[in-house]
């Protein structure tokens, strides 16, 4: 019980009371000391370690130290340091406790022995990072975050479902491989859901660019990459992620082309990237259990690198738009260099921290005897040098303007110096990404299984020089098809986000006064009215006021039918409103949700 | 397209596929090349031509969410009289971080967003 005190999530969680109540100097050495902490726990975990406590009616493993579970200890541990160290100069208490417990609660995730300890980390690391969303403290990132809660809630509770139908089937708690079925089905769909697969992906790219600078650094490190964590451990080898893991790198890396706010830009690639771990834990051999593991240690450097340099011109021009952006080159050098250290590295180019990685990835593939699937994600490789490595540094530093005078004075754009600590948090990570690319053995050493991969070969090297060459040939020959201009591209998001709202604009257009000239042949009618409103999106809303002229007599005529009563109940649910809807209102929502949430549970319980 | 690129990328291609020759190339000499390459122009042309003309929408799209040109909630910049002469889009007030709103309803920057 003693080695509890060793649990890495010990000292993250007293670090973010502490943050909270000390006075800001001393926070600032708190949030540095904590994940240290944290790191030297995790250096000192023996493999085997394991710590049990009872709970109720079952022994819960609250601590597991094996093989598979360290490199995700160490690299979440580690970008905790780096990304508290980012955001020195900008984070302040409130949000250091939040990215402090996300931190932790991915931490505890990654060294969860069952089930139990896994759902209850998971929620908190849920929770945890809405804070982190909410900490910019903006209405637009309130609403972000709030979308971005309810998703992972409905996410959190098929966790919860898949683990209660699983422990009634097989009685036990055990985080393992899971057997096909019931449970393991809803136990994926929560993991895909939190690695942001599509079509459940759009909580990322909607939210991780709401967040702070130093936030979205911490965001962009946790959710997805436990997630991964957590897939290794339950659904190694399991041959349906390999289709769904190829759709996301392509569906990340095609959305990221057409982006046009670098933050989200950002974010579409970590679907992307995600996307070639999960077809790894498809694949499943130990080369790609391997791989998975080494590109998500990988990833995490430099995406967390490619958002602190973005995260940098945001904090230094307020712009993270690739449209107003732009001439800064001479002026933010470091940042642009730190930048493309990270873009060189998830393009996978030799002697950088991705070429180690992913590559190994597609070698799996490979052996595997999936053709198609590795000349897919190469490709995908190509799209993701094309977009993180010239289309964005392209439209941020230098544009149309070119790289920029060589001072502000005079400049369209006033970049402010940034902090030193910033500078370092870069430097440091963009250290890592060359030191991991030069010395592989550093890495593959904190592999689960012994790497046979060898990544430097002329053949190797050469095929890749090639690509990335004729990438930026073919850049240069279609730039002109790549303008940065103004707009927003449709996702999923868009569910609900607009669809609602539509809805409601249709309701209330037509509201109460509908269909004034029959009323005896009302109930055919208006049930086709019904299904038109639920499909028929499309449709320009007219005004609510448009309608209310019409004679009060036939409102009170349709009063009597059911489907009248269903319409008025509507249109006071989808009632434009301004600010939050009514008390009836949240409270016949909640509770039609809390029914949901007993109807699943008690069905999994009778399972 | 930029047509004074295109002799140049052919040419390049070539050169590309000659090099492949004497080493240990996978498939066919020029692989890599023909992977960067054409991977560039479709995943262009998909995202592009495709893609684009499906999803995209106005900047304003989702009113309330529109991400403003300046966002200086997170913008470490204290503009003088003298660099608001150079701009009129930069004409903010001075804004360091301890000016952050309050609350998440009085932002400056979105105070129409509501009413």
């Amino acid at each position: 019980m003693d080695e509890l005190l060793l649990h890495p999530v010990v000292p993250m969680l007293i670090g973010a009371v502490l943050v909270r109540v000390v006075p800001q100097r001393v926070g600032n050495v708190v949030v540095i000391v904590a994940p240290l902490a944290a790191l030297a726990a995790v250096a000192s975990l023996e493999f085997g370690t394991s710590v049990t406590m009872g709970f109720l009616a079952w022994e819960l493993e609250v601590l597991r130290a094996d093989a598979l579970s360290r490199p995700f200890g160490v690299i979440f541990a580690g970008v905790a340091l780096i990304a508290a160290t980012y955001g020195l100069a900008t984070q302040r208490g409130p949000e250091r406790t939040a990215v402090l417990v996300y931190a932790g609660a991915a931490m505890g995730v990654v060294y969860a022995g069952d089930l139990l300890t896994l759902f209850v980390f998971w929620e908190i690391k849920a929770i945890a990072s809405t804070f982190v969303i909410l900490a910019r403290r903006t209405p637009r990132a309130g609403r972000a975050g709030m979308r971005y809660l309810f998703v992972h809630i409905a996410g959190g509770k098929l966790l919860l479902a898949g683990v209660l139908v699983h422990l009634s089937q097989t009685g036990s708690l055990r985080f393992e491989t899971f057997e096909p079925g019931v449970a393991a089905t809803l136990i994926l769909i929560a993991f895909v859901l939190s690695a942001g697969m599509p079509p459940l992906h759009a909580w990322l790219k909607d939210a991780y660019p709401e967040a702070t600078v130093a936030g979205t650094v911490f965001l962009s490190a946790f959710t997805t990459k436990s997630a991964v964590y957590a897939l290794l451990r339950g659904f190694p080898g399991t041959e349906a992620l390999i289709y769904l893991g190829v759709a996301m790198a392509v569906y990340g890396v095609i959305f990221a082309i057409l982006e046009n706010d670098i933050r989200r830009l950002l974010s579409y690639h970590i679907i992307s990237q995600v996307g070639f771990m999960v077809t790894a834990v498809g694949i499943g051999t130990t080369a790609a259990i391997n791989g998975a593991t080494a590109h998500a240690f990988a990833h995490i450097l430099y995406k967390g690198l490619l958002l602190m340099g973005v995260g940098a011109v945001l904090h230094a021009t307020g712009r993270s738009k690739a449209n107003v952006l732009g001439g800064l080159a001479h002026r933010m050098k470091a940042a642009l260099t730190f930048y493309m250290v990270g873009a060189i590295s998830i393009s996978s180019v030799p002697l950088f921290s991705g070429f180690v990685s992913k590559e190994i990835i597609v070698d799996a593939a490979y052996q595997s005897h999936l053709g198609w699937v590795v000349i897919v994600l190469k490709v995908v490789s190509v799209g993701t040098f094309l977009s993180t490595g010239l289309k964005l540094p392209y439209a941020t530093w230098f544009g149309p303007e070119g790289p920029g005078p060589r001072s502000s004075e005079g400049a369209r754009l006033q970049p402010a110096p940034l902090p030193t600590s910033m500078h370092v948090a870069m430097a440091v990570t963009a250290g890592l990404n060359l030191l991991l690319g030069v010395v592989p053995s550093l890495l593959y050493a904190l592999m689960p299984e012994t790497v046979v991969y060898e990544p430097y070969s002329v053949g190797k090297v050469l095929e890749k020089v090639q690509i990335l060459t004729f990438t930026g040939l073919g850049f240069w020959l279609l730039v002109a098809w790549l303008p940065s201009k103004p707009h927003v591209s449709l996702d999923l998001d868009w569910l609900y986000r607009r669809l609602p709202e539509l809805i409601r604009e249709r309701v209330a257009a037509r509201g109460p006064v509908s269909l004034p000239s029959a009323p005896a042949a009302g109930v055919p009618a208006e049930a086709a009215t019904g299904a038109e409103v639920a499909t028929d999106v499309e449709v320009a809303p007219t005004g609510p006021s448009a309608g209310t002229t019409v004679a009060a007599g036939t409102t009170r005529a349709e009063s009597s039918t059911a489907i009248a009563r269903s319409r008025r109940l509507l249109t006071r649910v989808f009632q434009p409103t301004e600010g939050p809807p009514d008390v009836p209102t949240t409270w016949a929502l909640g509770a039609v949700i809390l029914l949901a949430s007993l109807v699943l549970l008690v069905s999994s319980l009778l399972w | 397209m930029n047509r004074r690129a295109l002799p140049i990328v052919v040419g390049a291609f070539v050169v590309g596929v000659l090099i492949d020759l004497p080493f240990d190339h996978p498939r066919f000499p020029g692989y890599g090349a023909a992977i960067g390459l054409f991977g560039t122009i479709l995943l262009i042309v998909v995202a592009k031509k495709l893609l684009s003309p499906l999803v995209d929408r106005p900047e304003d799209h989702y009113p309330e969410d529109t991400v403003p040109d300046v966002q200086p909630d997170v913008w470490d910049a204290v503009v003088t009289a003298d660099d608001r002469r150079h701009d009129p889009r930069d004409g903010r007030k001075a804004h360091r971080r301890d000016d952050r709103p309050a609350t998440l309803h009085d932002d400056p920057d979105r105070g129409d967003a509501r009413g």
